[in-house]
């Protein structure tokens, strides 16, 4: 059951119509769950990405947002304590 | 390092043209950096000394720092980070793009931002005050 308001967040989520994308992992890069134009593949990136951002501030509650921005648009990447959110954003 | 280069060409040329006019600069406010440079050191470096709000550089190669300024001056830890984030990043590929993963990163913080460009085999890492609101409210 914890599953599903995972799964809803997800949903709601892609609602966004500048959403194009979401995906859910943890410290590891597994997959927690996933929508659109992210899926398993990024899991790994994502995390570690997180993780290296994470050593560029000397407060460590400081969690830094990742934007990588391109022409397909932008994937924002956080951290909330041991899961990490990418979210695939495009300009609407 | 040359595959983060594809769709440059634009920033290069840029890049080029603050080099030229940058010749004139060669004498400019140079005595913040302390490491040791050559005269092609100022020309990498012009553009990102007229940046608003900018708080430090590095520019950073395969081999290590190429000039460093600010905040960032000699911060090789920062350096480091973010040359294996450049790394990281460019293994980023969404499904059907051809696109290099990033024209560029931005790593936000509480007070400050980092933005990260690649061009020419050369990383520009700029620190500026964040002025943002937050990007999104989960």
């Amino acid at each position: 059951m914890m599953e599903s308001t995972l799964e809803q967040h997800l949903d709601d989520t892609m609602k966004n119509p500048a959403v194009v994308g979401v995906l859910c992992t943890d410290q590891q890069g597994h997959n927690l769950g996933c929508r659109g134009s992210l899926s398993d593949e990024h899991g790994g990136v994502v995390s570690v990405l997180a993780k290296q951002a994470a050593a560029l501030s000397r407060d460590p509650t400081d969690a830094p947002t990742v934007c990588l921005e391109s022409e397909s648009g932008n994937i924002l990447v956080r951290s909330h304590g041991t899961i990490t959110i990418a979210v695939h954003k495009i300009a609407s | 390092m040359h595959r983060y280069n594809r769709g440059d060409e634009e920033e290069e040329e840029k890049k080029k043209k603050k080099k030229d006019e940058s010749v004139s600069h060669v004498t400019g406010s140079r005595g913040i950096r302390k490491r040791k440079k050559k005269m092609t050191t100022a020309a990498l470096t012009a553009g990102l000394e007229r940046i608003p709000d900018q708080l430090g550089y590095l520019v950073i190669s395969e081999d290590g720092v190429l000039a460093s300024a600010g905040e960032l001056e000699n911060d090789e830890h920062t350096a480091c980070v973010m040359m294996e984030m450049v790394r990281t990043a460019s293994r980023f590929r969404l499904p059907g793009s051809a696109d290099p993963p990033f024209k560029r990163m931005s790593v936000i913080l509480d007070d400050f931002v980092y933005t990260v460009t690649v061009s020419g085999q050369k990383v520009f890492v700029v620190k500026r005050q964040n002025n943002q609101q937050e990007p999104i409210s989960i």
